[in-house]
């Protein structure tokens, strides 16, 4: 049986006043199976790394005093945009994957789950102070901040 | 979808919109003043609001106005954002007289105004729908209080003008029927100042919005998103005003104390950490 195994990481800008931070490059190496299309291959592999992202960073449901959610639409429930988007770097390894067609396996999903953790750790690394509770706004990063100063 | 069945007028002049709008609300009607509709509609949508009419007034020319004249911005109060920040009007001034007034003020109305929303919501959301709308951020009314505008307000009576620092008090006060038809702005060349934060991406809305100006005899301090509604005040204490100008450390404001009757009024979201709802 082949696995996808892969690695991820992050380098990010923190801004240790307001807490706001920004991810400036985004690494997957990841063995995907024989890849067919090089190109397409990449395309999904990126997709999943910004679905991470979008779900560390900014993606989640806020209540008002009511323990209504304030944010139902996409007005307001935030999702990444183009401004968001890191530089992307992605190496494939290629282990073959014996009853797949052409040796090829399915990829896409995978490279969402590292990201999380990558986030998460270089903040937490660039502030001193854990930071695993997603998602990881600069608000949340800044009461760290505070609390730190205390 | 919108999930009930209203009226649309689309009147040909400002008098036939103020006109229809006191019929209907004259006959127990509700109705608004719809231009660019990035918060009637998301609000009608979602069923937090409901009408019984929409008076369309995208179409009247002097709602649409951006024009200079003499040493005065007017700003259509259906003009969409981005048609401020991109019009040519304001960013061909290099050849004009009085280019530095003109240049500064256009910063400083840009500066905030690029900072509202997203790129594609700007494309729709307009100046009197900011101004006049339920949302209570209105950020663009920061730099248009600190330049002391004015604004133009159709009545039943016809249109009038007075300075918005005299209309704006945390919000438009405007009669039922009123509306805002535009905006004049004065140029100088003042010193302006702003600075927005979120709670995250720079297309959230703000938990605070900072907008100063200031020249040797007055300094405008204007906030939004730090309480439920803007607030502004205005410091003309010139000895006052020389040190922060100077730089002096002991000249620093206390934001908090400066609005003081804004504390206690601030929102505090909570934000679902486990992604579970």
């Amino acid at each position: 049986m082949e696995w996808t195994l892969g690695a991820e990481g992050v380098e990010i800008d923190v801004n240790i006043r307001t807490g706001k931070y920004k991810i400036r490059k985004a690494v997957c190496c990841i063995d995907v199976g024989k890849v067919v299309n090089p190109q397409m291959a990449h395309g999904q592999i990126v997709g999943g790394m910004a679905m991470g992202i979008g779900y560390t960073t900014m993606e989640g449901f806020k209540l008002n005093s009511r323990g209504q959610i304030s944010n139902d639409t996409l007005r307001d429930f935030k999702i990444m945009r183009f401004s968001d988007a890191p530089q992307y770097e992605v190496k494939f390894i290629e282990t073959p994957q014996q009853d797949g067609p052409f040796g090829a396996r399915g990829l896409g999903e995978q490279s969402v789950i590292g990201m999380p953790g990558a986030i998460s750790n270089a903040l937490s690394r660039a502030v001193g102070a854990e930071l695993s509770s997603i998602p990881i706004t600069a608000e949340k990063v800044w009461e760290v901040l505070m609390e730190d100063k205390k | 979808m919108i999930p009930f069945d209203f009226d649309y007028y689309r009147p040909n002049s400002i008098d036939e919109a103020v006109k229809i709008m006191h019929a209907l609300t004259g006959s127990g009607k509700k109705a608004y003043y719809y231009a660019g509709g990035t918060e009637l509609i998301t609000n009608f949508r979602k069923g937090k609001s409901k009408a019984d009419a929409v008076i369309d007034i995208k179409g009247l020319l002097e709602l649409t106005e951006l024009s200079l004249k003499n040493d005065e911005l007017v700003m259509g109060a259906a003009l969409s954002l981005n048609r401020v920040i991109n019009h040519g009007v304001l960013t061909n001034v290099k050849n004009d007289i009085n280019t530095r007034a003109k240049s500064s003020t256009h910063k400083a109305i840009k500066s905030v105004f690029n900072k509202i929303a997203d790129n594609t919501t700007r494309n729709a959301l307009t100046l009197g729908g900011n101004l006049c709308g339920r949302l209570t951020y209105k950020e663009a009314v920061l730099p248009l209080l600190a330049y002391d505008a004015t604004v133009v307000i159709a009545s039943q009576d016809g249109l009038y003008e007075k300075p918005l620092r005299e209309v704006f008090d945390k919000r438009m006060k405007l009669g039922a029927e009123e509306l805002l038809v535009k905006i004049k702005v004065k140029f100088n060349d003042k010193i302006s100042f702003s600075l927005r934060e979120t709670e995250g991406t720079e297309t959230d809305y703000p938990v605070l919005h900072l907008f100063t100006l200031i020249d040797k005899e007055e300094l405008f301090v204007g906030l939004s998103g730090y309480s439920s509604l803007p607030v502004y005040q205005l410091i003309t204490d010139k000895e006052l005003i020389k040190d922060i100008m100077a730089g002096k450390e002991s000249a620093a404001l206390d934001l908090c104390e400066l609005f003081e009757s804004a504390r206690g009024l601030v929102k505090e979201p909570r934000l679902l950490t486990e992604n579970t709802c």
